[in-house]
């Protein structure tokens, strides 16, 4: 699966990850981050390469099955 | 207004309203507010991260003052295969050196490097896929992000951003603003402007590839909407990628000795393209692939093996996601060819979008259009890598410039009682699906979409039956799927519009497809395998008019470089 693990251990609720998705993947309740719409994680890695506390995991699988051409 | 007040949660006013905060958007907002306009800039995501321009992978053309423009304008030409604005080509390499020198330098005010330099602080230069006298740059795309990001601020420009613009507002034939939804809130929010910039991409389908799954057309469909006549959607390009995983900077790969192998492990591309093989343009590459999997010689497959030890080296450094992605799967690229198929991109880079003049000016007064929304003029089909980064500085700042000295020239935006009824009808279509009990899903109908949309036969080996099948199945969806979407969240409302604007676009593009009787640029017939430039030397253009689609197609002039009137085998 796409981006699928936030280590709350290192977390320190900056909200970067929030801000940034462009596809609006996660929410956020009383300050705390969490993955809300795993299934539209495009594994662009943005929230990977901002969190400054090394604390997100993308997985580079897609999130969802598409069609293929052949 | 008051009774405005009463259906939309937010209104705001300005001068310029700039749809889509990617390269070009920022440009334009930038030049609009030089030029002393209040402006919007509005994205669906955060300003910096969002859309096609973050992803940009590194690779820039920028033709340089001592460059000789001849050549690199019959360069882009001829590899465009004819379909170029010609006159666009010529601003593209007149102006492309000074915007990009701009941009570098607000960059090194905010101390960061946007053009890679070497250690004597000359700008590294190369050749990249398709270039032969012309040379690519080197970009950083995030600190090329960051610092337009900052330099819009700096420059008076409001940002509002997690919002998703999906309709125009018109009065008397004019666009007096554009209205759409909060991602997050879902509230509606209503911009008047004297004059709008569309710079929000293309329409990628949520398909393969990485970083554009939230490009999904809603800019060149609203501009359709209005009666804005859009080109070159028959140009719809693919790129290509792992079967299993999102990745880019192939353009790269296979200039380090990246090849395309079959299951025969022959290097086939030699076969369609004897002077380059691997390292065809992408036109050639996707129907190549196809080619031989219809014949029976598929899977295909990328391989990386025979790159060298410090070539490997290079290639982690400048694609360390893509690399890291690999790692993660168990997968060395460098050991195990890798199999590997078509991705579909849609009206994305230089794959059609909105017609406009030099000024950025399209058909319909006070809508300008820039960077991927347009139809990516100077490019023609598909010419050489890296013009497109470059055209987005180019069109953006342009497009700002016009559509601001446009807006000095207007009066203060009024809306009449026509406009309030069709801002109420508005409302209502978006958000509708969330008033509704269904089991279709956004999600669903989009896999149904890509279903009917990327197969081989529809989209690379094409013929007259194919193209209408997946004309029916794309009505189908429309008519009969698309009126049941239901959405449980605003998250999801915003994904049910992204699928109506995407069902829109596919139509459009299939139509222009159908249109064109002839195989030119990413356009391959089964049933008409020749490049005719006796009568095909003709835009493919589409509008809405009723919320039905109308193609036709155009010709152009050629002021600058004559195509031999001739047709000929497109291998």
């Amino acid at each position: 699966m796409p981006v699928n693990n936030i280590d709350y251990t290192r977390c320190s609720s900056c909200l970067r990850c929030y801000n940034i998705c462009p596809m609006d993947v996660f929410g956020v309740v009383s300050r705390q981050v969490y993955i809300a719409w795993q299934q539209d994680c495009m594994c662009c890695y943005l929230c990977e390469i901002e969190c400054p506390e090394g604390a997100i995991y993308v997985d580079p699988q897609r999130s969802q099955p598409k069609p293929f051409p052949w | 207004m008051s009774s405005l007040k009463r259906i939309v949660n937010k209104i705001e006013t300005c001068d310029v309203l700039v749809a889509g905060g990617g390269t070009a958007g920022c440009f334009a907002a930038i030049k609009a507010a030089e030029k002393k306009q209040a402006v919007i800039l509005v994205d669906k995501g955060h300003i910096g991260r969002s859309g096609c321009s973050p992803f940009a992978a590194g690779a820039i053309n920028i033709c340089y003052p001592d460059d000789n423009q001849d050549l690199w304008f019959e360069e882009i030409v001829t590899r465009g295969e004819y379909l170029n604005d010609q006159d666009w080509v010529k601003i593209q390499l007149a102006e492309a050196y000074d915007r990009s020198m701009e941009l570098h330098n607000w960059g090194k005010q905010y101390g960061m490097r946007v053009l890679e330099e070497d250690e004597s602080g000359n700008f590294i230069r190369r050749t990249g896929r398709g270039n032969i006298h012309t040379r690519t740059n080197v970009i950083n795309a995030l600190p090329m992000m960051d610092t337009l990001r900052r330099k819009s601020l700096d420059a008076g420009v409001k940002l509002v951003e997690r919002v998703m613009l999906t309709h125009l507002v018109v009065q008397q034939e004019r666009v007096v603003g554009a209205m759409g939804l909060h991602c997050r809130t879902g509230e509606s929010h209503l911009f008047l402007a004297k004059a709008v910039v569309l710079s929000a991409g293309g329409c990628g389908f949520k398909s393969f590839f990485i970083g554009h799954r939230n490009l999904t057309g809603e800019a060149q469909y609203m501009a359709m909407r209005i009666g804005a006549h859009l080109r070159n959607l028959d140009q719809a390009m693919s790129n290509t990628t792992s079967r299993e995983i999102d990745i880019h900077g192939l353009s790269l790969m296979v200039g380090l000795g990246g090849r395309f192998l079959n299951a025969m492990d022959e290097e086939f591309m030699l076969r369609y393209d004897p002077e380059v093989g691997s390292r065809a343009r992408l036109t050639r590459v996707v129907v190549g692939m196809a080619k031989e999997v219809d014949a029976g010689r598929g899977p295909i497959y990328f391989d990386l093996t025979r790159v060298q030890p410090d070539d490997q080296k290079l290639l982690r450094r400048i694609l360390p996601e893509g690399f890291r992605a690999f790692e993660r799967l168990g997968t060395d690229p460098f050991k195990q060819k890798i199999e590997w198929i078509p991705a579909f991109e849609g009206t994305l880079a230089h794959g059609g979008g909105i017609h406009m003049d030099t000024t950025c000016a399209s058909n319909i007064p006070g809508l300008y259009s820039a960077g991927d929304t347009s139809c990516a003029p100077e490019h023609g089909t598909w010419s050489i890598t890296g013009l497109n980064l470059s055209f987005c500085f180019v069109s953006g700042a342009r497009a700002g410039n016009h559509a601001a000295g446009w807006a000095q020239k207007q009066a203060e935006v009024k809306l009449s009682k026509a406009n309030e009824q069709s801002i109420r009808a508005n409302i209502a279509e978006l958000t509708a699906p969330a008033k509704r009990n269904s089991e279709i899903t956004p999600d669903a109908l989009s896999y149904k979409l890509l279903e009917a949309l990327i197969p081989y036969r529809v989209a690379y080996l094409r013929d007259e039956a194919s193209l209408q099948q997946a004309l029916d199945t794309i009505k189908n969806l429309t008519d009969e799927k698309l009126p049941r979407v239901y959405a449980k969240s605003v998250h999801e409302l915003v994904k049910a519009f992204e699928i109506r604007s995407m069902l829109a676009i596919a139509e459009a593009v299939v139509a222009s497809v159908r249109y064109r009787r002839e195989s030119r640029g990413f356009v391959y017939r089964r049933d008409y395998p020749l490049t005719d430039n006796v009568d095909w030397l003709k835009w493919v253009m589409v509008t809405m008019e009723d919320e039905k689609l109308r193609v036709w197609a155009q010709d152009f002039p050629t002021p600058y470089l004559s195509p031999p009137r001739k047709k000929y085998p497109i291998f």
